[in-house]
This record gives structure tokens, C-alpha cells and sequence, in this order.
């Protein structure tokens, strides 16, 4: 029963995070409601016994991409938040309708079919004590057979480093200043002060 | 049957991520975001499946769909802030004048 009641509260807290972050007009609220998602799947992941990937998530996600996001989100004030339309009552309305109905849906499918939605005996089993296999067999699977696409995997994560520097690095010739050092060290002094002989102008 | 209530749920992060990228269509930011839901709801569903069939693989996959995600969310992020430095907004009506 308190697993059961456990698992519905963190299923509520992940309808509204993802609510939130469809209807709420700042950016930056949206990026920490979609934090307060992660952290209620990561929760999931965990009661599904993927105690890795669930540490993952909040380690690696939540605390280093989801981080990323906040600061360029903030980085980019006031400006860009102002080109977002404050959603009239009416379209906030029609969003809530939309997204509702399929879960209304689901809800109606599963009463009409005899589906029991809150039975999660299965889950208990391994649900309050981790198994120590689990990783182990985790760690078994991902090396021996997975290992090449793995090694895949850490060279696609390095590309986006090398992509986001070399695209943010990228100098631009008409905004930025630079020094010539061949230049300044060839200038002669005639370069310095050029006299020139001009009329005076009459007024 | 406890899976239902699961396959629910990611149902509704994958509906609610499609509805948000339909109705915030002008901040790119916003959109992005929706875009890391559905690949949260991906990688719900390859855990649960796993856990359903007592298959480790399933769990590798969405170990994958994260790296994946991670990837695609930096590099788009470094495109936005190159698109802000251009255009001083990330409103997606600036980029009807781009030019090939």
C-alpha cells in the first residue's frame, strides 16, 4: 500500500513538472520544471531496478546538462523572454484539455478492459533492497558485448565538445579588434604623422 | 499488471512534450526542452520493457538514448547561443530570413 501510494504522489509530481513546462511562459522556470522531471523519473528507473542509469540521470543530466541549460538560458535575459506571447486563458485552457486527454484516454481503455493500473506486486519484489547483481550484470553485458559500441558512444561525446567550442570560438572579422604585430612592428614614423597642405576653408 | 501504470506515464510525457513543442513554437529553448522529454519518455520505456522481459539490454539502450540526448542538447545549445549572438533573440520568426 505505500508503495502503491509512493508511486501515484511521484506520478502526480510528474504530470505537473511536465505541465509546467508546456504552459509556463519564463524559460528559465521551464528548464527547472523539466529538472523536477528528471528527478521523479530518475526515482522511477530506480523502483524499475536501473540503479545505474537513475544515478546517471541525476549525476550526469540533471547536474551537468540540465546545469548548461540554466546558465545559457540566463545568459540570455530579458531580450529573447520578451519575443514569447503570454498565453491567453483560452489556448492555456485548450493546452490542458490536450494534454490530459490521452491519459483520460488510457484511464478509460483500462477500466473498459479489466486492466488493474495500481498493481505493482511484481514491482515489490526487488523494489526496497538493491540486488547487487544488478550492476554487475549490468557492467557484464555493457563491456563483453556491447563494448565497441560503447567506445562509439565516448567518441559521439566528444564531438559535441569539439562542435560547441569550434562554433563559439568562431571569431568574427567585423566585431572583433585585434593586433597586427607584423604591422605595428614595420610602421615608420612618416606611417605615424602624415602632413597634409590644405586651404582654409572660408565661411 | 503494474507496467500499464508506467507505459502510462510515458505516454503522457511523449503527449505532453508534442503538445508543448506545438504550442511554443516561436522559443527555440522551449522546444529543446520538449525534445529532452521525448527522449525521456524513450528511455522509460526501453527501462520498463527491460525490467519486464528481465532483459539487461533494454537498460543499455537507454543508457545510449542519454548519451545520445546529452550530445544533441550541447551542440544545439552552442547553435543558440551563436544564433543570439547573430540575432540578439531566439525567436524562431528571426530565422525566416536566413539565406542558404
Amino acid at each position: 500500500m505505500l508503495i502503491q501510494l509512493f508511486i501515484c504522489i511521484l506520478s502526480l509530481f510528474v504530470v505537473f513538472f511536465a505541465n509546467a513546462l508546456t504552459v509556463v511562459n519564463n524559460p528559465v522556470k521551464s528548464v527547472l520544471s523539466l529538472m523536477g522531471c528528471l528527478i521523479c523519473v530518475a526515482v522511477y528507473w530506480l523502483l524499475l531496478g536501473a540503479e545505474f542509469l537513475s544515478m546517471v540521470l541525476i549525476f550526469v543530466y540533471v547536474g551537468a546538462v540540465m546545469t548548461l541549460f540554466l546558465f545559457t538560458v540566463m545568459m540570455m535575459n530579458e531580450s529573447s523572454y520578451a519575443s514569447i506571447d503570454r498565453f491567453s486563458f483560452f489556448k492555456m485552457s485548450f493546452i490542458g484539455v490536450l494534454a490530459c486527454s490521452v491519459p483520460l484516454f488510457v484511464l478509460f481503455g483500462c477500466y473498459y478492459w479489466n486492466v488493474s493500473l495500481f498493481s505493482f506486486d511484481a514491482l515489490l519484489v526487488d523494489v526496497w533492497g538493491f540486488q547487487a547483481g544488478h550492476l554487475t550484470d549490468f557492467s557484464i553485458v555493457l563491456y563483453q558485448e556491447y563494448f565497441w559500441l560503447l567506445q562509439i558512444l565516448a567518441l559521439i561525446l566528444v564531438i559535441p565538445i569539439v562542435v560547441s567550442v569550434g562554433l563559439v570560438r568562431r571569431r568574427r572579422d567585423n566585431t572583433v579588434k585585434t593586433q597586427n604585430s607584423k604591422e605595428q612592428l614595420e610602421v615608420t614614423a612618416r606611417d605615424r604623422l602624415s602632413l597634409i597642405n590644405n586651404k582654409a576653408e572660408k565661411f | 499488471m503494474f507496467w500499464v501504470f508506467f507505459v502510462l506515464m510515458s505516454v503522457f510525457l511523449f503527449w505532453a512534450a508534442c503538445v508543448g513543442m506545438m504550442f511554443n513554437r516561436r522559443n527555440l529553448i522551449v522546444m529543446l526542452l520538449c525534445v529532452e522529454l521525448i527522449f525521456l519518455a524513450a528511455s522509460l520505456n526501453f527501462i520498463l520493457f527491460a525490467k519486464m522481459h528481465h532483459d539487461l539490454h533494454g537498460q543499455i539502450m537507454g543508457l545510449f538514448v542519454l548519451v545520445i540526448a546529452a550530445s544533441e542538447s550541447a551542440i544545439a545549445l552552442a547553435l543558440f547561443v551563436l544564433m543570439y549572438r547573430q540575432y540578439g533573440s531566439l525567436d524562431t520568426k528571426v530565422l525566416t530570413n536566413i539565406e542558404g
